[in-house]
């Protein structure tokens, strides 16, 4: 009984579980229940004509799924791609996409109490996309809104896409 | 009290149908008014519409219905006569009921102005009716004896309810008779040994009665008490006495059933990972132990026969007769006509071909399209067809036939033909073309097709707001098909467009063009051939081309197209692929030719979005996935990069080597 209690106060204050990652020397957080799965880094089948953060995509199960570099998509200087590198497949807006990151490490609790709005300033990328900065065992944790992170990707293209259409004669 | 979503989407569906069923019989009764049969089937789907109606909580339409049934009644009796104008009021009666349904689907209010003025109209024609035939007796007498089959609880009979609704219908002396009841030990719950004696006064005529009948599903015996109709009707079981369509709903083991389409879709994308995983395992023989492997090769080659099989009948399952469609523009056409002035004849034929439901869904609009363009611009008045010396009502022909791989759909008119004068006047001064350039007939006719073109002086209702041609080829394009138009000034015109039966399984060639691979569908490739270093000629500005078989055809990088860095192949020692799109020939450089297989198309779209140039994907044998190439996408590319002529070079197609 205590514990069902507990867990109706968790979800009353805010709690949420992210796994978090490397982007070369920083730590992101997504939150799990957008996760699907991880898997290790495979052969991409590019897509002509498509951006430079989009690696191209990828069978998994016999879905297409595309494969977004985050460290592109946020303008980072590229990486190599190591023993650590991993795919975390995430569902968004409806939509699967894999994104590449550094290396993946654990999941963790994050009260809402140890989360801060972020800074104006002093990140490599887009504040729009960081829901907010959580400190949890001395360490800075980014919390992406990866649907805001990777929805330019379905708001620019589509747009592109039609352009390139609409001049066809 | 609204129904759950489930029940919703099953009435909503229901009620379509039937008002298919209403609209063509009221287009039938136009042309025919004292038709019974017709009247019969055009009354009990109103009936029916309103009983569903009421049943889900959509009372506004039930009610609204209501009159149209209560006139069509009259009519039945002989006490209305169905005039031209009733027939027009019941066709907008459709129309109305169309607005409503679209409403009540997308859950957003309806504009009832119109929908108002019918219901008056309707209510002003029963109340005329009314005054000239005195009602005779309020009501009928009927004397009822039920006895509902054993198995009635079994087959879902609410027996109770339908006594209930009986009750309800007059006074009612109601007698139960209990004689056919089992002693308890005997007695199996499940079986129905309840009987009914019922005499039912001012009751409603036989017609309100017979839903109750045709939902008892047998049993029933009435017989009317009225001195004018003193015959029993016995109606024992459903299909006896009632119209062969209701029957044939009610019935349990009807011919076809109704399947929710989401379940077809993940059957057919399961067959579509079967033929992948045989694929896969095909190539795995590949590097077998020369012992087992012609024990191994005839097991995966018999896998191979299963999965097509199972293919086949798979994708039957979506398969629909076009005739569906074609008779939709029944409507449409008499509409035209209307409006236009002109009489104009609608002709079908190979309406049993048997087309993708998607497909048909999206073909209606371009077809609709082409039709009313014929009627617009095809078909001449009835006056100048005399003066021609064509008969006064002009013809329209829907034909479908299946040919090879492809569903052809034609649309032919015997108007009077393209104007090509008219056409180029256009062109020029929508600078679509060079004033001086010279075209040839065919070349002017497929300006139609180019965006913004539009050859009608104002804009009619239906057509020529230059929202038209180019918008139809560009569907029919998406499908993977083709379109094409002839004409013969003076005799008449014919839109062929050309289909693909299946969109989501096809026959492609897999090739190597550098790292990547690429699939081109099978239908697009005319041969393959490899060059000598000598036949490829560098034209300046307007990059490589070669001789082939008499021809000059360019020939394309897909590295250029797309736009790639993988390496590029060497002209000289590579191969090429002589590919086609409609008439125009060009060559595809490709490293390698890897093989032929069935490729299972992936959409995109699904998680990304589309690609131009690029149809879909596929996953190979090795797990890796493959980019299928949209050819006409492809040469669109091209002809934007000039690596292709703005207009291609059109030859005629030669027979393949």
């Amino acid at each position: 009984m205590k514990g069902a209690m507990n867990d109706r106060n968790e979800s009353q204050r805010g709690d949420r579980q992210y796994l978090t990652f490397c982007l070369g020397q920083e730590y992101y957080g997504i939150d799990i229940l957008r996760v699907q799965e991880i898997r290790g880094l495979e052969a991409f089948t590019r897509i002509p004509n498509t951006p430079e953060y989009m690696k191209g995509v990828l069978n998994l199960r016999g879905t297409i799924v595309p494969i977004v570099d985050l460290r592109a998509k946020f303008g980072m200087t590229s990486g190599e791609y190591g023993k650590m590198t991993v795919i975390i497949v995430v569902e968004v807006l409806e939509k699967v996409l894999g994104i590449v990151v550094d290396s993946v490490s654990d999941v963790l609790n994050v009260e809402s109490e140890q989360i801060q709005s972020a800074p104006e300033f002093g990140s490599h990328i887009d504040v729009g996309f960081i829901s907010g900065i959580a400190r949890v065992d001395g360490r800075l944790i980014a919390l992406l809104d990866i649907a805001e992170a990777l929805s330019d990707e379905e708001v620019e293209n589509p747009k592109e896409a039609e352009m390139i259409l609409a001049s066809e004669g | 009290m609204k129904a759950s979503s489930g029940f919703r989407n099953t009435y909503l569906q229901e009620a379509a149908d039937q008002l298919e069923i209403l609209e063509t019989g009221f287009l039938a009764l136009e042309q025919d008014p004292r038709n019974a049969d017709v009247l019969d089937s055009v009354f009990r789907a109103a009936h029916c519409i309103k009983g569903s109606s009421g049943t889900f909580g959509f009372s506004g339409i039930a009610s609204f219905t209501h009159n149209c049934e209560e006139a069509l009644e009259r009519v039945r009796s002989g006490r209305l006569v169905l005039n031209p104008a009733m027939a027009r009021l019941f066709l907008q009666f459709c129309d109305c009921l169309r607005l409503l349904l679209d409403a009540a689907t997308r859950g957003v209010a309806c504009d009832m102005t119109r929908i108002r003025s019918v219901s008056q109209q309707f209510q002003e024609i029963l109340d005329a009716s009314e005054e000239s035939a005195p009602e005779a007796s309020t009501g009928a007498d009927w004397r009822i004896e039920w006895t509902p089959p054993r198995e009635s609880f079994r087959r879902r009979v609410d027996v109770l309810r339908l006594l209930h609704e009986l009750l309800e219908q007059g006074r009612t002396d109601v007698k139960l008779e209990t004689d056919d009841i089992p002693s308890l030990p005997d007695l199996d719950p499940q079986d129905c040994h309840l009987a009914w004696s019922l005499q039912l006064s001012d009751a409603p005529p036989l017609s309100d009665l017979e839903d109750i009948v045709d939902f008892a599903r047998g049993g029933f015996i009435v017989e009317s008490l009225n001195a004018s109709d003193s015959q029993p009707i016995t109606p024992v079981e459903p299909s006896a006495s009632l119209a062969p369509d209701i029957a044939a709903r009610l019935l349990v083991d009807t011919a076809s059933i109704r399947v929710d389409v989401g379940k077809i879709d993940h059957l057919i994308n399961l067959v579509g990972e079967l033929v992948t995983t045989q694929s896969m395992i095909s190539d795995l023989g590949r590097s077998f132990d020369p012992e087992r492997f012609t024990m191994f090769q005839e097991r995966v080659d018999q896998l191979e026969r299963n999965t097509r099989d199972i293919h086949e009948r798979v994708m039957s399952i979506r398969m629909l007769p076009i005739g569906g469609v074609f008779n939709r523009f029944r409507r449409v056409v008499r509409d035209i006509t209307l409006s236009s002035g002109k009489d104009v004849r609608l002709d079908f034929h190979g309406a049993d071909t048997e087309i993708d439901k998607n497909v048909i869904e999206s073909i209606t609009d371009p077809l609709t399209h082409l039709v009313r363009n014929a009627i617009d611009h095809g078909i001449e008045s009835a006056e100048e067809r005399l003066k021609f010396g064509k008969p006064e009502v002009g013809t329209i022909r829907l034909e479908a036939s299946q040919e090879g791989g492809s569903i052809v759909l034609s649309v032919a008119d015997d108007g009077q033909g393209l104007d090509t004068k008219k056409i180029l006047a256009k062109a020029v001064k929508h600078g679509l073309v060079d004033p001086q350039a010279e075209l040839t007939d065919e070349q002017i006719q497929e300006l139609i097709f180019q965006p913004g073109f539009s050859t009608a002086g104002e804009v009619t209702g239906m057509s020529g707001r230059g929202v038209g041609m180019d918008v139809v080829q560009q569907n029919v394009v998406q499908l993977g098909g083709s379109i094409e138009i002839s004409s013969t000034p003076g005799k008449g015109s014919r839109v062929t467009l050309r289909l693909p039966t299946t969109l989501a399984i096809l026959e492609g060639l897999m090739v190597r063009v550098g790292d990547d691979v690429f699939i081109p569908p099978l239908t697009s490739i005319v041969e393959f051939f490899r060059p000598s270093p000598e036949e490829v000629r560098s034209l300046l500005g307007q990059g490589e081309t070669i001789c082939y078989r008499g021809a000059c055809l360019p020939v394309l990088r897909l590295q250029e197209i797309f736009g790639c860095e993988s390496k590029a192949a060497d002209s000289s020692a590579g191969l090429l692929a002589v590919v086609e799109v409609g008439d125009v020939r060009a060559c595809l450089l490709v490293d390698e030719l890897l093989g032929q297989q069935q490729v299972v198309l992936k959409s995109l779209e699904t998680h990304y979005r589309r690609v131009p140039g690029i149809s879909g994907a596929s996953v190979l044998g090795d797990g890796r996935v493959a980019l299928i190439l949209d050819m006409p996408g492809v040469f669109r590319l091209a002809k934007r990069k000039k690596l292709l002529a703005a207009h291609g070079v059109r030859q005629k197609a030669e027979t393949r080597g």
